[in-house]
Parts: C-alpha cells; structure tokens; sequence
C-alpha cells in the first residue's frame, strides 16, 4: 500500500509541476522623481534643424525596372537622411522595394534596397474584438489603408548619408512592385540626444495619469503577418479567462522581422510630461536582446530610441526606456499620439554583416573539400588539403578573426545571446585549430559542418527579433508604475484549477451557438491529420476552426462541430456510422476508396458547379474525378521542382537543365567534380516520364493499365536508367546531402522547401528552384509530372437526403478568399514549416513566394498534370516499386520486369473492378 | 475435515467473482472475434453491405493467393526461430541476472527490459542497417572496402530478410522477461537445501531439475507471449522494410491481414486469413504446452502446475 | 525458518564477473534505444536532423523543455487536461483490470465449477487472438454502447483482455490449499478468502501485472476511438503537436521523454517491491 501512496505522491507532484509556471511577480521598479529644473548639464546650445532640402514635390510613380533621377545642391557637407512620403500602389501584399543611390545609378550588390511598408490594420467592433456565443473572442478582419506615410530613410550601420556640398544627385530605382511618391526631402541628420530633447521643452508637470493600452489592439500596422495571439496559461497575462479565449497578446513570433512596424493610439489628456511602459516577453530565442526604435507621431523624438533595449525575459516583465541617469519622459500635447514600435537590426548589424560573409566563406571552402575528400572520409588518409584547396588556412584564419570581432559586438550590444557568444567562441577555436593543423580537418569534418550550422542558426536568431507585447502603459511621469505579474501562486494555480474544470463543462468542437438556437444546421466535421508534403496538425484544426467561426457560422446560420483525426479512421467510423458529414485534407487515395464504394456525395449538385471547378488548376481534379462526377474538391497539391545549388553551379559553370538530355549532361559532369545529382525513389518519376511521353497509365475505361505497352516500356526503361546507366544514388539523405553541397542538384516534391528553410539554414541564399525537365520531342517540350492532392469530400450516398448545407460548406471552404486567409495564418502562426500548396490557383499570389520563385513555380504548375485513381491504385505503386528494385538491384531487362509486373496488376484491378461491380 | 466439495453453493460465488471480467471479456473480446470469424465468410469491405461467399476467401487463400504462402512461409521461419531462441535468451538473462545483489539486478532487469517500455525502438535499427551509404553499417563497409556500392539492407530482398530477423530476436528479449524474473525470485530454498544434500553437483543439474521444475507457471506465461508475439510478428517489419517489403520478403501473415483489412479494404478475407493464423497459433500452443507440461511432470516434483491449462 | 541461501550453489567469483560483463554489454545494447531518446530530447533543432544520426549532443540545451510551456499554452485544450486523461485511463484501467482480472482467476484455479475447463481453454485462446483484426467489430461495438468518444472507449477494450487473468491464474494456483483450507474453516466467505489471503500473497504476480497493463494503457494513442480535442491523450497530443512541422521536433522529442519516464518509474517501483516480497513470502510448507 505504501508503494501505491508513494506513486499517487509522485504522480501528483509531477502533474502539478507542470500547472505551475514560473510566476514570479516583479518588483516595481523605483519611480526617478521628475527632477525640478529643466535643463540638464550638456543641455546648452541646441541646434537648430535646418530646414529640409526639398528634392521633388509632386506625385511621381516609380514602378519595378524604372529609374527616376533627381537634381538638388547643399550648401553644406554632412550627415544627411533621406524623407520620402510615398503610398504602394494597390494590389498585392508584397511591399514595393525601391534602391536608392546618390551621384550614380543603384547597382544590386549595393546596399540601398528598401522596403517600403504597406499599412494595415485590424477591424475592431468599438475598438474590441467581437466575441462568440460561448465568449470566445474572435480574430478580426485585416484592410489595407489607402494612407500617405513619411518614411527617413538611412544606410545601414550609419546614422546618414555622407553627402559633399554642391549638386547633388539622387537615383531612385524601383526593385518590385510600384509606389507613387509624393516628396522627396532631404534632411540633415542633427545628433538630438535626450538631453537637447528636454531643453527644448518646457516643464509642465502632468495630471496624475495611468492608461493601459493593450497591445492586441493596435492602430496600425506593416504588414498582414503581425498578428494577435492568446495566452491562456496565466491570469497575469491581460486579459484573460479560464473559460473563453482572449487574444491578449500581439503574438511575438511575427513581429520580428526587419521592417516591420505596429503602432497603438493614445489619448493625452493634458499636456505634460509622460511615460511609456512596455509589458513584454522574449521567450522564443534564448538570452536574445531584441530592438526597437520608438516612434511618437511618426518621428524619433530623440536619438536614444533608436536602438531601445528588450532584454530576454521568460516571463512577462516591463521595459520604460532609459538609459543610465533614468527612465525617458516624453513631452506630449493634449489630444492623439500614436506610439510605433519599428524592428531595428541597428546594434547588430555588423555582427550579422560579418556572420553572412563567414558563413559564405565556409560554405565555399566546404564545398571544395567536399570535391576533394568525396562521399566517405577516410579516417587514415591524408589528403593534403591545405595543397590542394585554395588558400584553406588563410580564409580559416581570416574567418576566425572576423568572427571574433562579431562576438565582441554581440557581448557589448547589452547582454545579446549570452550562449552564442559561447558558440561563435568555440567556433573561432575550432577554426585556429583547423588552420593549424589541416591533416586533421578531414577527420573533425562533420564537426565542422556542424559548427557551420551552427553559426547559420545563430545568424537565423540574429536576424529574427522577435518581441511579444501584452499591453503598454501611458502614464504621467510621476504616477507610480504597475508591476508586472501581479498575481502570485496561489491566483495563478486557481487559475490553472479553473481551467482545467473549465475543459470539462466546455466543448471545444462545437464553434459557436452551443444551443442550436438560432443554428440552421448543425455540421460535424473532420480535419484528416498527417499527410506528406503538407502535414496537418493541431495548429492547422485551429486555424479551420477559427475561419468557420469568423466568417462562415455568423453569416449562414450553419454551425460546425470540428475534430482532427487521422484520415485512416474514416473509413472505420463511416463503417460504423459515426462518420463525419464533410472532412478537410482527405488524401487522394483515401478519397478514391471511399467514392468507388459509394460512400461520398459528388459535387456536381452545386450550385455554380461550373464556376466553383474553374477555380482550381484542372491537374489537381484528375484524381477525384469517375465517371463524370467530380468527389472532392482539392485543396493542397504538390509537384516536384529541381533544386539546385546556385554557389556551387556557378563555380562550375553549369547552368540548369531544360531538357533530360541536358540533365544528363549535367549529371556526368557533376560525377566528374565527384558531386552527386538526386531523384528519390518513387513510382512518382516513372509517371513523370509516362506523361511527358504523352502516354496514359490506364485506358479510357479503366479497366486495365497500359503497361505492356510500348510508352510504359520506354518511360520505366528511363526511369531505371537512372540508377543503372546513370548511377544515380538510390538510397540517400536528401536533405543532409544537399545542403552540405555534396548533391548539389534534385528533384524533390516542392514542400521539400520549407524543410530546407528550416534544417539547413546555412544555405539560405545559395540554392533556388527550377522547372523539371522535360521531354523534346519533335521540337515540342513536355514538362508533365504527376502531384498529390487532398481533397475536401462530402460524406453521404447520394439520392437519400439534401446536401445542400454541406455542398456549400464546401463552396465556401475552397473559395479564394477562405484559402488565402488559410494560407496565410499557416504560415505566419507556424512558419515557413508550414507553407501551404494550394490547388486554387489565385491562392498561389498570395503565399509568400518571392516574384521569381512564384514565376517557377506558376510555369511548371501549367504543366502539372495526375494520374487517374482506381481501385488497385495502390497495388500499382507498389508493383512499380517491386519492378524497380528487380531492375536496379538484379539487373533484370526492364522489359520483361515490367511486362510481368504490368499483368499483375491488370489482374488485380480486374479483380478489384469485379468485387465492386464495376464492370 | 469437510471435503472440497466441487458443487457447494460456492459456485455461485465463483461466478459472481468471475462475472466483474467475464462481462467486458465476452463483449469486446468474445464477440468481436466471433464477429470476425463470421465475417470471414463474406466479402465485407466496410463500406458496403456484406455478401455471404462461403468459404471461397478459405479457398482462394489457399489455391489463389501467392502471397499468403509467403507470408505463411515467412511467419512459420520467423516464428520457429525467434521464438524458442527469444524465449531462451530471455530466460538465460533473467537467470544470470538473478545472481547478483539487488542493486545490480534492479539496474540489468531495467536495461534489459527497456526497450519494451520505450515507443519507437526500431529507429535505430534504421540508421544502422539504412540503405544511404552513410548508414552505419554501409559506411563502415564501404570506408574499409569491403563494399563499392552500400548495400540496401532495407529494401533488397537478398538482405532485408536477415536483417528483420536479428531484430525481432533482439526485440523478443522483453518475452515473458519479467515473468521470469518474479519467477526466479519465488523459488523455494527448501529445494535447494535437500538437493545439495542429495548430492547436486552443479548449476547445470540444479536449473534442470530444481528450478525449471518449479517455474513451470511462469514458464507457461513466457511460452504464451513467445508463441503470441512470434506469430503475430509484423510491426517491426513494416517499420523497417515497409509495408509492404520488396516482393513481399518479410511479409507475414499479420501484415497480410492489415494489407487486405486496411489498404485493400477487404475486410472478409483478411477476416478469413486471422482466423487460419488464430487455428495455427492455438495448434502451436497445444504442441508447446504439453511439451510444457511433460518436461515438468508430476514425477519431476511439480506441486504447483495447472494441468488443465 | 531461515533461508539457507548460502547451501544453494553459487557462481565462481569469475564465472560472476564474466556474466556481470556480457550482461552488461547486452544491456547496454538493448538500452541504446532508451538512451538515444534521453539525448535526442536535448538536441537543439539543427542537430536533431544530422545524418547520420549523433550519439552525442554538441550543444546540450534545456530550451525544448521550456517550449513545451510555451508552445502549449497556445492551445485551446490546457495541458493539464491531456496529462488528467491519460493518468486517469491508465490508473482506472490498471486498477479495474488488476482487480478484476485476479477475482477472476481465483476461481479459475482454486475453485471447481460447472464449464470450468471450457473457459479456461477459451481464456488461453483469446490471449492467441490477434486484436487487429477483431478491431473493427470492437469499434462497432463500442460505438453502439454509446461509448466512442468517451473514456469507456479508452479503458474497455484493456479491461477485456484475457492475459491478465491467464497470468495471475498461473501464480494463484501454486498458492497451498490447505491454508485456504483453513480459512473456510473458520467461517471465511469465498471472496474474504481471497481479498484477505490469497490475493495479499500473490504480490508479485499483480505487481507485474501493473507493470505491463501501465506499459500498454500509457502508451495507447486512442486515436481510433476518441475525437473530442479535451479526451484526448498524450501521445496524440505529441503527434499532434510534431505534425508542425520540424519546427517542433524539439519539442517532440523532450515530450516523448517526459511520457517514458511515469511507466518507468513504475516499473522500477513494483521491482522492488516484488523482490521485496519475495524475501519475506509467506508461502512457507
């Protein structure tokens, strides 16, 4: 029995462990008494701004490829920055981009691109967020304002332009997109420090003033990523509720990027002087001080807040601005003041400038060790390497030294990455030791690659700034400031309590009206999880479950109850009758089993059917599609593209392939260089030649595979020769190989590029996509290839009740509109991890493609075409495996293999057609 | 003395303490394996109403299915050899391990037991015998060129076969271990005692005659998880060779009924295939279990055997 | 009487090292899964995707832990609510089967009754069943009783198993019926003898029935039968949660430990006190 008590004591200590966060409740920080004079020492002789130089006053448009030149003279050499009050042209999400240059034309590799925000902001209900039946807040809409913004723009690393006296020259290139410009000033760049700040106002002391301001409801903002969070695990965050979702939070992952920027509206009540306080976490990069510059009204007040502080905190914790002497005040009017908080990479920037030309350094050098040492190092060899590779010691050296002086940066810029400066220590460690004795690098090979890594990541957390706000404080300088965390254990641990009941009583399926009141029709419906390419999980359900909510149950009435499940029980439920009435994600095969069993509604009953179909690429319906009724809708379809290495093809000399003949010769001559080339093993390169000859799988009935026949042979002999003739490796780790540099050329499914961001993110920059190539024949290029699609099915059998509801549902799920907000939350919540492939062709605008790679990727989709779906579908992919590997590991004649193979999987599907009464 | 009377009104009581886990067991075990053996005459495919076959999925097994006689072949292979050799290697463990003090025996019967408790043990496995010729094994062959090309453990049907046996011999150490082990430790020393006496000259004898004897429970219970997880083997094949493997070469009966339950989605005949696995199974426990019982027979001083079982 | 363990034969001081010594090579062996899961769990996210894989962990970090806070309180459903499901089936479970399942056998192997052998050779077969196939009629089953998407779904179809009954069947029928003998002698109903005598006495045996009926409902995904977001488990929640992406291998990794160690634990606790017991059995001639 005892033992039984000790295991409940244990067990509960470990679940309570986990109830309880760290929450410790700050100590408010000591009030700086606003001291009674005003000037302070250092304060005498402000300067006077001089008046900005007006360059051009009228509305010009600048577009993508123009240049615009402009004339204007100082009178006096300096510092100056550059003012531009523009407005993007409508359409589109990306920002346009504009290079900017003085006394000659913009050149690329200069640094002069700038971005030039667009502005959004939230529609709030009366300045909150509406709210469900059951109280949960809902995300609002975002719209693009159609305002003027004045923007300063600068050089990086410097506090202005060097401009000589005299004419003067300004180019303004446009990079992408288009922007109408209204004027363009240039100012001269005065050192104001808060000092000379507080001279020039005079002292009034504010009524006793505190306002909270929460950070979800903002005023403005860059960007449609910016987005609203909630936080349920404690009360301390604001506001909150054991029982409702509230976003209370401005969700800190996706306002980290440079560039971006959020501002929040006050309301002054009386002149004086006041103070902000930020009531913020850093808790996704770890020990990482992150920065902002602070904008009052849309300009710097002072130069201190260009680079204010966020130190890494776990926990919720407040920042006032200041600096040694004390916390900043700022002088406010009476009325509107708008607070901004801009992404600043300022103190940083040269670390990151440094890690960028390193890191490029290494990846060259690794490469041609790579070329050198091959596919596996011998442990015993000496290869000689600082003979035969091109100064190896002198860039070891060099990078070790140029890391060093980063390490410096990042130690000084206040507390930065405590544990990356660790890291890039021992970096510049392993680096010495290489230079100094290169007989060993082959054996410390991979420790170097992941050194390398290393450091890509650290630049990656360098480069990500991310800050996550709950609310912000106006306040009078002299009332006392709030404590974060005010609620100690015991509030926090009630709360958790509550919670946790709360989980009991509350049905998370159900959105909406809980009573059916008002609902017309009640909808289960299921989210399939898993999946290749594009996994559907959690995060994804929630995101289905908020898009229902916010726009489709309040406008038609139809409420939806929503479960993630894993697409292979459900054919197990609708067996046993508690099947769902629609599911989201259903993979092409899994849709196939059930419409050949009649277990699915088509879709052809829609209203607008015809309309609803054009939406989508007519490659992506092939799979759902039998006898002239169309089962699913698609949602996802993914396709393989060609990655390559752009650093390594370049040193060599290659460019990419069109054709396969040109990608064979790409191939030899890759082996020559002892670099490798990639198509993993699947079934899916054999359709891809089936198709690019022209030829089908099935005949039209479907009845039997072509197989036997002449394409068939041709296309598997093709594929096989890959292997064989080719000697394409057959078993490999695609991503570890790529990204090394040891394979620098592959064919894989175009999800494979979000992996790549992610795993390898030394490599940014050096790789990109292309189309797969094709087939010449006669003249003509055929680029065809075979894709996977999940569809979005109504269960049901037809004739028996109306669909009507559920056929809508689905109307709506697939539309444009639904897709793109779809798409869009994937990716900004989760990441680039989570890139969606649509199958609705406008959606592809709208995921967050550059230009060029949507250009590829939208060329190679035409292509795209799908194999039909029948019932011995997947003894094909299997019989295709089978006769591949009697190919390439036996040596077999591809003819006979899959002459052989091909007849049985004609007497399967035979089989199969006759068990469902197909025939 | 009363006699133990077999029909006192305590029978009832036997059925009442008996009914708590009978009920559960006749409604989500009983029925649903009847269900199944029902099914097998028909061709359900989940979806669709079922129609009564006969015993055509029997026949067509038997006659028709090339794969169902490889993976019968396979699973009889696989079953024979891990096993009896799974069955003996473990209690080989839990017999040297007894030895030790308890501290000693706590940490080997954990480390021995882990894999059993941890979810995906064949992950290593992958790495070591993966195709990439950065696989352990590959590499190591290939940097001391003994190999030009790796060799693809996993999908070759020359290798895939070997390589899924040393594993599941490996995975069946966890069989019946712990029986063995709470076995070992309630042996009575009296035996021990008398036969040193009686002239018992070394650890061989005293295993043959004085412990195995004793264990005969436990060792019922190990040859119970041994024949069930030897014949049932499948999981750790699909999870390196796939499902299915090349040409079937580490296909077995048990992924034989998935892949016709689930993936064709015919319900009836992978029905019919688990009921002809079931008749092997209970066949082979007949054989297994009288042997069982007839190596520790009433004359070898077993006092506490279950003859009836 | 003393346990005259020092007459029973015992190994050769080397005999005892080299058997020490291969044990533990074979132990380590067989641990190596359990011991790359520990060092997985502390790999940032970079070094979770080396191939081929590293036994070591260069940059050793506690930040997948930590995420696993922050990543969860994104969720609708709290954690808490996950860890309550799953402790709750298993302890329900183990604890219903562990009763239920000796009450059972006790009849089996000390009592005669009409149908007895019958059921016994029922209850060995049942074991031989293979539950893949018996899965759907199951899940019909369960979905008439009302039971999908309920806790009785999760715990049920554990309940139902025979292996628990055959095993303690084995251990209750080696204990001497002339103490049970005794017991009705002086005036003991049936069911008082065996809570009072005979279940009390066959620690080990329903010790190791709690290891192995833990093992198996912890791990259990549930997936088939529950829907609902809040019944779920946790081993769906982590498959869930990895489904991101491999953003969240990290975190995937440290939760997969932390879900290890509870059976652990309790495996390592009955241990002891199976031996404990051994050491003082009552089970004297």
């Amino acid at each position: 029995m005892s033992d039984i008590k000790k295991l409940l004591g244990m067990l509960l200590a470990f679940s309570l462990t986990l109830c309880l966060p760290t929450a410790r409740a700050a100590e408010p920080e000591p009030v700086t008494p606003f001291p009674e004079q005003s000037k302070l020492p250092g304060a005498e002789a402000p300067e006077l701004r001089e008046v900005p130089i007006s360059v051009a006053d009228e509305e010009i448009l600048i577009s993508a490829e123009q240049t615009r030149i402009f004339n204007f003279s100082l009178d006096s050499g300096g510092a100056y920055a550059l003012q531009i009050d523009y407005r993007p042209e409508k359409g589109g999400h990306n920002a346009p981009e504009i290079g900017v240059s003085f006394d000659s034309p913009y050149a690329p590799e200069q640094d002069g691109a700038f971005t030039l925000t667009r502005v959004y902001s939230y529609r709030y209900e009366d300045g909150q967020l509406s709210r469900d039946s059951y109280g949960n807040e809902l995300i609002p809409d975002q719209t693009e304002l159609d305002v003027w913004r004045t923007v300063s723009l600068r050089p990086s690393g410097a506090a202005g332009y060097t401009l000589g006296s005299g004419t003067r020259r300004l180019y303004i290139t446009g990079l992408s997109g288009s922007a109408t410009i209204r004027f363009i000033r240039i100012t001269a760049v005065g050192q104001k420090t808060y000092g000379q700040y507080r001279s020039e106002h005079p002292f009034a002391k504010a009524p006793d003033y505190s306002h909270r301001q929460e950070a979800e409801l903002s005023y403005q903002k860059s960007d449609l990523n910016i987005s609203i969070a909630y936080d349920r695990s404690s009360p301390n965050i604001s506001p909150n509720s054991a029982t409702a979702i509230r976003y209370n939070l401005l969700a800190g992952s996706s306002f980290s990027k440079e560039g971006q920027w959020v501002s929040w509206r006050f309301d002054v009540p009386a002149e004086g002087w006041y103070s902000f306080d930020f009531y913020y976490r850093q808790n996704v990069i770890d020990g990482m001080t992150v920065y902002r510059t602070v904008k009052i009204n849309d300009e710097i007040p002072f130069d201190e807040l260009r680079t204010v502080a966020f130190p890494a905190a776990k926990n919720f914790t407040v920042k006032t601005p200041g600096d040694d002497s004390g916390e900043f005040a700022f002088y406010l009017e009476r009325g509107e003041c708008r607070l901004s908080l801009e992404v600043t990479l300022e103190p940083v920037e040269k670390a990151i400038a440094s890690f960028k030309g390193v890191i490029a350094d290494l990846n060259r050098l690794s490469n041609k060790i790579n070329v050198i040492v091959g596919e596996t190092v011998d442990p015993l060899r000496d290869y000689d390497l600082d003979q035969s590779v091109a100064g190896l010691t002198d860039t070891l050296q060099n990078s070790a030294g140029v890391l060093s002086v980063a390490a410096g940066i990042l130690s000084n810029a206040g507390k930065s990455g405590g544990s990356y400066v660790a890291q890039v220590n021992e970096t510049v460690r392993i680096l010495n030791k290489m230079a100094e004795n290169p007989k060993d690098i082959s054996r410390d090979l991979s420790y170097f690659r992941s050194r390398l890594s290393t450091l890509s990541v650290i630049l990656g957390a360098l480069e990500t700034s991310p800050l996550e706000l709950d609310y912000l404080v106006l306040r009078a300088t002299e009332t006392p400031k709030e404590a974060a965390n005010t609620y100690g254990i015991w509030p926090v641990l009630r709360f958790r309590l509550q919670s946790f009941f709360n989980s009991f009583v509350r049905d998370y399926q159900s959105l909406g009206d809980p009573s059916g009141g008002d609902a017309r029709e009640r909808l289960n419906i299921w989210v399939c999880g898993g999946g290749t390419g594009f996994t559907v999980g959690r995060e994804h359900a929630q995101i289905v479950n908020e898009l229902l909510l916010n726009s489709y149950s309040s406008k038609t009435g139809v409420y939806a109850d929503l479960s993630l499940v894993d697409s292979g029980v459900l054919i197990q439920a609708i067996a046993s009758g508690k099947g769902p009435d629609a599911a989201l994600f259903t993979p092409k095969e899994t849709v196939a089993n059930l419409y050949y069993r009649g277990a699915l509604v088509p879709m052809n009953g829609m209203e607008s059917f015809e309309s609803v179909k054009s939406r989508f690429a007519p490659s992506s319906l092939v799979a759902f599609e039998t006898d002239g009724k169309l089962y699913a809708l698609p949602e996802i379809q993914v396709f393989q593209m060609l990655f390559y290495r752009t650093d390594i093809f370049s040193e060599y000399g290659l460019t990419v392939p069109d054709t396969w003949q040109d990608f064979y010769r790409t191939v030899k001559r890759l082996q020559i260089e002892h670099l490798q080339t990639g198509i993993a093993e699947s079934p899916q390169t054999f359709e891809m030649f089936l198709l690019q000859q022209g030829a089908e799988l099935y005949n039209g009935e479907r009845s039997h595979t072509l197989l036997t026949g002449q394409s068939a042979v041709e296309a598997f002999t093709r594929w096989t020769d890959l292997y064989k003739t080719y000697k394409l490796p057959v078993s490999f780790d695609m991503l570890n190989r790529f990204r090394s540099g040891q394979m620098p050329l592959i064919m894989a499914p175009v999800s494979f590029y979000s992996q790549l961001s992610v795993a390898a993110p030394e490599v940014r920059g050096l790789w990109t996509m292309a189309q797969i190539p094709a087939t010449e024949r006669s003249g003509e290029l055929n680029r065809a290839q075979s894709s996977v699609t999940t569809g979005a099915v109504i269960i049901g059998s037809t004739g028996t009740r109306d669909y009507g509801a559920r056929l809508d549902f689905a109307d709506w799920w697939t539309s444009t509109e639904t897709q793109n907000r779809f798409a869009l939350a994937s990716e900004t919540r989760i990441g680039v991890s989570s890139r969606y492939y649509p199958a609705n062709t406008e959606t592809l605008e709208t995921v967050f493609w550059t230009e060029k790679e949507r250009e590829v990727l939208a060329g190679q989709w035409k292509s795209v075409w799908d194999i039909p779906q029948t019932p011995a579908s997947y003894f094909v992919t299997r019989n295709l495996s089978n006769a591949f590997r009697r190919v390439v590991y036996n040596f077999e004649s591809p003819r006979d293999v899959i002459y052989r193979y091909g007849q049985e999987i004609d007497g399967e599907l035979t089989r199969k057609r006759g068990e469902l009464g197909l025939d | 003395m009363r006699k133990k009377s077999a029909f006192s009104g305590k029978s009832g009581e036997s059925w009442f303490m008996l009914s708590f886990w009978l009920i559960p067991f006749v409604l989500f075990t009983l029925i649903p394996v009847g269900i199944s053996v029902a099914v097998s005459f028909t061709n359900y495919n989940m979806l669709q109403p079922a129609r009564f076959l006969g015993i055509a999925n029997y026949l067509r097994m038997f006659l028709d299915d090339d794969i169902f006689i490889k993976s019968l072949s396979n699973t009889l292979l696989f079953a024979l050899v891990t096993g009896p050799v799974g069955y003996v290697l473990s209690f080989a463990a839990a017999w040297f391990i007894n030895d030790f003090s308890k501290g000693t025996r706590g940490a080997l019967t954990f480390l021995f037991y882990s894999p059993s408790m941890v979810g995906s043990v064949y992950v290593i496995w992958t790495y070591l015998f993966s195709n990439d010729s950065y696989g352990v094994i590959n590499s190591f062959l290939l940097s001391a060129n003994l190999l030009r090309e790796p060799i693809y453990w996993l999908t070759d049907p020359s290798y895939n076969f070997y390589v899924v046996v040393i594993v599941v011999l490996w995975m069946s150490m966890g069989n019946g271990f712990l029986a063995f082990v709470a076995g070992l430790k309630q042996l009575n020393p009296v035996y021990y005692e008398s036969a040193s006496i009686d002239g018992l000259q070394n650890r061989w004898q005293e295993l043959w005659y004085i412990t195995l004897p004793q264990m005969t429970p436990q060792l019922l219970i190990g040859a119970v998880l041994s024949v069930s997880s030897a014949f049932a083997i499948g999981a750790q094949n699909a999870a390196l060779t796939g499902n299915p493997s090349t040409d079937y070469s580490t296909h077995t009966l048990l992924l034989h009924i998935l892949d016709h339950g689930t993936q064709r989605l015919e319900m009836g005949y992978a029905s019919a295939v688990a009921v002809v696995l079931f008749t092997i199974m209970l066949g082979s426990w007949a054989l297994i279990s009288r042997g069982l019982r007839a190596f520790s027979g009433k004359e070898r001083g077993c006092t506490s055997c279950d003859q009836s079982v | 009487m003393h346990v005259m363990r020092s007459k029973r034969l015992t190994r050769s001081v080397f005999g005892k090292a080299l058997s020490l010594f291969f044990l533990l090579v074979l132990g380590a062996f067989t641990a190596l899964p359990f011991y790359y899961s520990v060092i997985n769990a502390f790999k940032p996210v970079e070094e979770l995707f080396l191939f081929p894989p590293r036994f070591m962990v260069y940059n050793p970090t506690w930040s997948n832990f930590t995420d696993i806070i922050r990543v969860q309180a994104e969720a609708l459903v709290p954690l808490e609510r996950y860890v309550f499901n799953t402790v709750f089936t298993t302890l329900a479970g183990t604890v219903i089967y562990v009763l239920i399942a000796s009450m059972a056998a006790y009849p089996l192997s000390k009592r005669q009754f009409k149908g007895q052998k019958l059921l016994k050779k029922v209850i060995v077969s049942a074991i031989l069943f293979r539950p893949e196939v018996a899965a759907l009629p199951q899940y019909i089953l369960l979905s008439k009783a009302g039971l999908i998407d309920g806790y009785g779904s999760l715990i049920l179809p554990s309940v139902s198993g025979s292996f628990g009954v055959f095993l303690m069947m084995q251990f209750i029928s080696g204990f001497p019926d002339e103490v049970l003998e005794a017991a009705r002698i002086d005036g003991c109903s049936e069911r008082g003898v065996f809570f009072r005598i005979v279940f009390p006495s066959v620690k080990p045996a329903w010790l190791t029935l709690i290891i192995f009926t833990v093992i198996s409902l912890w791990n259990q995904t549930g997936a088939q039968f529950v829907y609902s977001e809040s019944l779920k488990l946790l081993p769906v929640m982590v498959t869930q949660l990895s489904a991101a992406g491999i953003v969240r291998s990290g975190v995937t990794a440290a939760l997969s430990l932390l879900l290890m160690l509870p059976p652990m634990i309790i495996f390592l606790l009955a241990q002891g006190a199976i031996v404990e017991t051994m050491a003082h059995s009552g089970i004297k001639e």
